[in-house]
């Protein structure tokens, strides 16, 4: 059972959150421009990284806010958390 | 035909006492609550929008600030819930939210606040909480949005008392299913439970 | 059984664990015994004599109580009857209380005359690997054989019983939070514990047994010149005033998990069996967060093997000891002891302090000089250089040979008999690094003391201390424990300088080195006579590990599955060393290379109810009740689980059948006025000047032009270009809407509206909100729905030309503002109203009053399915795309949304996917199955071409008959077709595909 950071709550039980796989997946700006194949690579291929992994979890359970956390998929260590939208914790928070 | 419809509050429910010791734990419904859930990107906005009507500004996420008109729920950088004290204040935030940056929605029927007090009702709490409620972690006026088992809540302690008395807010529909929840695991050490009997 | 014969006499000062003014009578296999407080069953059974309790799990040979503790392979049982029962519980750890009921496993029909012992002298037929090769092997007739064999192998191979009904106690579980989680208390433990506590450190020493104190308890060691009892009397008081300390006696600590989170049973109400007060639970889950642990674990002794070890009688040595420490118990008027290290010297001398003589076999040759001089002193005889080699008796240990022993386990020289009906024996001692695997640390091999210790997980947090990284003096333990609990409080940020006490221990010189012993045995086939036996619980000998390494398995994990060595539920602690090791000797390795197994939770076996703790019965799952329930509670309605929603499906009047009830539900809503509870609707308020964008991104259709007041169903898809959800908005105001999802799908549309608008679309200006709870819903349908309306006391016009098809309104109903969409999903005009939570109720009351019918879900699905209207996750399963259902016209080619992009894939635009389509039973008075696969042709041989499925199937009063919505390959272009459908007990039903619109297909009544 991890005890997840939340960029704004701070440590709190993995159940509070949802998973979303792994980050920086962009929506293509056009996505008609795109072939049949650059399409579903973006649908449907993720990298399933052993090792050092960017993903997207979600404080669903929380304060409602999306973040990217690098975890390592092999022994569960953590790295550092990114915030979407510009919406920086703050320092006292 | 009745001139308005009837209230119906789902913690009517018939008083109890059990256990060793029924002051263990005190269970309480309180009355129906004015409640507005408040988004804004920018938190400077946010206490702009509030100086005025409200006289209460921001606290950092996870904790409340209260004064006569209300209390003031920060549950992430861009959410607040606002319990007034009153359905004016809630009327006029409701008008000045229609034009601003704050997104406003009455959300008052959505949520029922129980209070759990009493010497063993940081225990009992314990047994649904995750979250640390020892008061050097959960001080006066820390305010949580939660899981309590497969329920989210937001859990709270607004005044430095001790023992110590939180304030549970459960969505509507769960509220029943948790109340029974806490009673029965309140059992082991007795509790009270203090239902709603009709009110503001 | 003659009297407790085994019990030393109170003049002797041992068994100071007991209260010897508090006998406890109770009963084992019928008989019935007596015991005192502070015994645990296996003490007050031995003090009856080292009797067989239990039979062997292949060869059912008689077993007898082997340990004093969590390690005990053999002394299993049912304890209690009927609900209470308890299988496989250890005789080692369960607490006496008065009127104790315990029986044997494993015994058919009685522990004294068991059947299954010819497994025994059959046992040339069952040899490691048997079952594999017997049973699971590729070749002829191995699963015939299996079918023969497997109820006599079930019953053989059980190992006690499962409760046959409910259980009537009550289980809790606690979330705690530490600085410093000390799993174990003896002295590491005790010590790690004063030193965090010092430190200012919020404390949770968790200690498995009756009472802290560890290996302390036998009483013979000293601190301070002190009894060290005396020593942990005042660390507990210490603790115990500390107010930042929780010490949890009888509790387990079952699991180490990532982030130091850690589960562990307390026994609360269990120790005072089925007389436990009635509020107490019987047993206490805690869920620990602890920033740091101490594992002081402490460690198991192990045996070494050899013939007949597995003899009522034999133990190991250290439990010897304790059970004459700490119960004033020594099962056996002579005692012999083999070791190949010091500690036995120990238990010789507590023996001869007994008055019990006793022989100590000590394989080393130059056993420490001062031990053996101490040992002999008090009576006992050292023989230097021999170990235990065989055991005579059956039932009872009757005497014992020792032999002259070689470095590598063989003998040599005939060997010599000791009379003795007790046999300890002590090959050394495993730390308990379960946790510590639990965690990730690889086991370490330390030759010196031919022992795995746990590896480093202090970048973890995680600090062993004492016997648990195999320390052997007292005073390491102190010491080690101290700077555990010192470490681990620093590393949770508990900085505050403490002075270190000084102790002083009894035994601070160091001691002889063990010399490795693992069986005293021939490997040779057709070597030494009588089993000799690794793991006792799953009755694996040397033998059989020495054939598994003659099959060439090298891998331990292979040796594992393939003897079932450590694989019975006590997980091989004292076997799974000496295995490996012999496994080792076999292939020419050493321990280190032959590694160890993964330990995994649970450390002993958890109860099922501790897990379950409150989430059984009524409380099993939130039931959410909608602000009409209790209405429908009190009025006939079946309730169904829609996600965690109570639901009525039906409103069943007396005398109804559950088909009337809902035939009377539909024709209500199609010739007068229905009312349906549709609270549970997902609703969504959205506000910001962006909505529209949202929403034309979020679903297929064009929101660009929606009019205040107006209202339009849209269609949500995944990026694959299927679809997950649909529903209604409806625009109240500039930048306001509300969004309506399908019940199941109300938490999921709102992260992913989140998910869009957080993470990709944060430029967008649009505030999302939940109102699903603040809004109590009402669906009012049917042709007389518009009267029943105009009869409240409302503000709202409610003629067509005021409030047509799809039109939203606000207003207020009976004195109460209400949000009422013009919606249909029956195909009946139909309104739904949406007031402030709290008077949902008092308003159902007023539409019942006012003439409607209530009608369920069950009615709403047949009334939609007559109109052809789809449900998402019914007609849809995530590979159903608009155009699939026939919704293309819901499908805007003007913008992008997401989703749009597959729906030019290959694939997407086949023209010959699955269709929705109608189908019509020939035989119109049969309701087709839901689910059943659609083929052309019923007679064709396997593999049959599958075509689609039933979604959907239904009576309708309104078409007089069957009907049903089904997924069909090319479907669209197969309209009067016959198909078939086939039935779960064989044939098929034929049935025509229509259109799938039955009822009213311009639409004119929902317009009406």
């Amino acid at each position: 059972m991890l005890l997840i950071h939340c960029p704004y709550c701070g440590p709190r039980d993995e159940t509070e959150f949802g998973y979303g796989g792994e980050a920086d997946i962009a929506r293509p700006l056009e996505p008609e421009a795109l072939s049949d194949a650059e399409w579903a690579d973006y649908v449907f291929m993720r990298t399933n990284t052993r090792g050092r992994f960017k993903e997207q979890w979600v404080h669903s359970h929380g304060c409602g806010r999306w973040f990217t956390m690098v975890r390592n998929t092999v022994t569960h260590e953590r790295g550092e958390t990114g915030v979407f939208g510009g919406v920086e914790p703050e320092a006292d928070g | 035909m009745a001139e308005t419809l009837a209230l119906a509050h789902p913690l009517a429910l018939p008083p109890e006492r059990q256990g060793p010791d029924s002051d263990a734990v005190t269970l309480s419904a309180m009355p129906p609550l004015v409640l507005l859930d408040l988004r804004c990107r920018d938190k400077a906005a946010l206490d702009a929008f509030l100086k005025k009507p409200l006289g209460l500004a921001s606290p950092p996420v996870a904790q409340a600030v209260s004064n006569a008109r209300g209390t003031l729920f920060r549950l992430g950088p861009d959410w607040w819930q606002l319990r007034c004290n009153d359905r004016k204040t809630a009327d006029r935030l409701l008008k000045a939210g229609a034009a601003g940056p704050v997104g406003v929605t009455d959300i008052s029927d959505s949520c029922l606040a129980i209070g759990v007090a009493g010497p063993r009702a940081r225990e009992v709490l314990a047994k649904a909480a995750t979250l640390d409620l020892h008061p050097d972690a959960f001080p006066a006026g820390t305010a949580a949005r939660t899981l309590f088992g497969r329920v989210t809540v937001i859990v709270s302690r607004l005044d430095k008392g001790e023992p110590p008395t939180f304030d549970v807010t459960i969505s509507r529909s769960n509220a029943r299913f948790l109340w029974r929840w806490l009673a029965d695991a309140a059992r082991e050490y007795g509790y009270t439970t203090v239902p709603y009997s009709g009110g503001a | 059984m003659s009297g407790p014969q085994y019990r030393l006499p109170a003049h002797v000062p041992m068994g100071g664990r007991i209260d010897r003014e508090t006998p406890l009578a109770f009963t084992f296999n019928g008989e019935t015994f007596t015991g005192y407080a502070g015994d645990t069953l296996a003490s007050a059974l031995l003090a009856y004599g080292a009797f067989p309790l239990a039979r062997g799990f292949k060869y059912h040979r008689p077993r007898g109580i082997w340990s004093a503790g969590a390690e005990e392979p053999n002394a299993l049982v049912q304890l209690e009857t009927g609900a209470r029962t308890q299988p496989n519980l250890r005789a080692t750890q369960i607490e006496l209380y008065g009127g104790l009921a315990a029986a044997s496993v494993n015994a058919w029909p009685s522990v004294d005359f068991d059947l299954m012992r010819i497994n025994d002298w059959l046992s040339p037929i069952f040899p490691a690997g048997f079952y594999y090769k017997t049973f699971m092997g590729g070749g002829f007739g191995a699963g015939r054989w299996w079918k023969l064999f497997e109820p006599f192998i079930r019953r053989a191979a059980g190992f006690g019983k499962a409760p046959s009904v409910p259980d009537p106690d009550r289980y809790e579980r606690m979330n705690a939070h530490c600085d410093v989680l000390v799993v174990g208390g003896g002295p590491a433990g005790l010590s790690a514990a004063l030193a965090a506590a010092n430190r200012g450190s919020r404390v949770i020493l968790a200690d498995e047994q009756a009472e802290p104190g560890g290996d302390l308890l036998a009483g013979d060691r000293a601190i301070d010149d002190a009894p060290a009892m005396d020593w942990v009397a005042a660390a507990l008081e210490k603790l115990g005033s500390a107010p930042e300390v929780t010490v949890l006696g009888r509790t387990t600590v079952a699991g180490l998990y990532d982030d130091n989170f850690a589960t562990a049973v307390e026994s609360v109400g269990d120790r005072f069996g089925p007389g436990a007060p009635a509020h107490l639970p019987r047993l206490r889950l805690w869920r620990i967060r602890a920033r740091q642990i101490v594992l002081a674990t402490g460690a198991h002794e192990r045996p070494y093997a050899f013939p007949n070890n597995d003899t009522p009688g034999v133990m190991l040595g250290n439990a010897v000891r304790h059970y004459a420490g700490r119960y004033a118990v020594v099962p056996g008027k002579r005692a012999l002891l083999g070791t190949n290290n010091d500690s036995a010297y120990r238990t010789a001398r507590m023996l001869a302090d007994a008055g019990v003589p006793v022989t100590l076999a000590d394989a080393r040759e130059t056993p420490p000089a001062a031990l053996a001089k101490e040992a002999e002193s008090a009576g006992a005889t050292v023989e230097a250089g021999f170990a235990i080699s065989a055991v005579l008796g059956d039932r009872r240990v009757r005497g014992a040979k020792i032999s002259r022993i070689l470095p590598d386990g063989e003998t040599s020289g005939a060997p010599r008999v000791v009379e003795a009906d007790l046999v300890g024996v002590s090959g050394g001692w495993n730390p308990a690094l379960h946790l510590a695997s639990h965690r990730g640390a690889k086991p370490v091999w330390r030759e010196a003391q031919a022992c795995f210790v746990p590896g480093d997980l202090s970048a973890l947090g995680v600090w062993a201390a004492g016997a648990a990284t195999g320390a052997e003096t007292l005073a390491d333990c102190l010491e080690q424990g101290y700077a555990a609990g010192r470490d681990a409080a620093r590393a949770a940020g508990r900085t505050k300088r403490t002075r270190k006490p000084v102790l002083k221990a009894d035994d601070s010189a160091a001691q002889a080195p063990i010399q490795p012993l693992w069986a005293v045995t021939s490997r040779r086939p057709g070597g030494r006579k009588g089993k000799a036996f690794v793991d006792l619980q799953n009755d694996v000998t040397v033998k059989d590990v020495a054939l598994a390494a003659r099959e060439n398995y090298r891998s331990v994990e292979h040796l594992k599955r393939y003897t079932t060595l450590g694989m019975g539920t006590d997980q091989g602690k004292t076997a799974n060393v000496i295995g490996l090791a012999l496994m080792g000797m076999e292939s020419g390795r050493a321990p280190e290379t032959v590694g160890t197994t993964t330990f995994r939770p649970p450390y002993t076996p958890v109860p099922f109810g501790a897990l379950a703790g409150r989430d059984r019965g009524a409380l099993f799952d939130p039931a959410r009740e909608t602000p009409m329930f209790d209405w429908h509670a009190a009025n006939g309605a079946v309730f169904e689980d829609v996600g965690q929603w109570k639901r009525p499906y039906a409103y069943r009047r007396a005398g109804e059948s559950l088909e009337d009830a809902i035939d009377r539900e539909v024709r209500a809503v199609r010739d007068g006025v229905g009312a349906m509870d549709a609270s549970t609707l997902g609703k969504i308020d959205l506000k910001g000047p962006d909505v529209a964008t949202l929403l034309n991104r979020v679903y297929t259709n064009d929101w660009s032009k929606l009019k205040f007041g107006r209202a339009r169903y849209g269609l949500m898809c995944h990026e694959d270009g299927m679809i997950f959800d649909d529903g209604v908005t409806a625009r109240l105001g500039d930048g306001h809407y509300v969004l309506t999802t399908t019940t199941g799908n109300a938490a999921t549309v709102l992260n992913w509206l989140e998910m869009w608008l957080q993470t990709e679309w944060p430029e967008l200006q649009v505030f999302a909100t939940s109102v699903t709870e603040a809004y109590a819903t009402a669906t009012v349908a049917g042709p007389e729905a518009r009267a029943l309306l105009s009869r409240l006391d409302s503000d709202i016009d409610w003629s067509d030309e005021a409030f047509p098809h799809m039109a939203a309104v606000t207003g207020t109903i009976v004195g109460v503002p209400a949000r009422v969409f013009r919606v249909s999903f029956s195909g009946e005009a139909s309104w739904e109203i949406n007031v402030p939570a709290h008077y949902g109720l008092s308003l159902w009351q007023a539409l019942i009053d006012g003439g409607a019918t209530p009608y369920g879900t069950e009615a709403m699905h047949v009334l939609r399915a007559e109109k052809g209207f789809i449900i998402v996750g019914q007609e849809t399963d995530g590979t159903v795309t608009p155009f699939d259902v026939g919704m293309g016209w819901a499908v805007s080619k003007r913008k992008d949304f997401i989703g749009k992009r597959s729906y030019s894939r290959p694939d997407t635009a086949r023209p010959d996917r699955k269709h929705l389509v109608g189908l019509l039973p020939l035989d119109r008075k049969i309701v087709l199955p839901e689910g059943g696969q659609i083929v052309a042709d019923s007679e064709q041989k396997p593999p049959v071409t599958m075509l689609g499925h039933v979604t959907s199937s239904y009576r309708s009063p309104s078409l007089n008959g069957g009907f049903a919505l089904a997924l069909l390959k090319n479907g669209r272009n197969r309209m009067g077709d016959t198909v078939h459908i086939l039935k779960l007990d064989g044939g098929a039903d034929p049935a025509r595909v229509v259109e799938p619109v039955f009822y009213d297909k311009d639409g004119g009544r929902l317009r009406g």
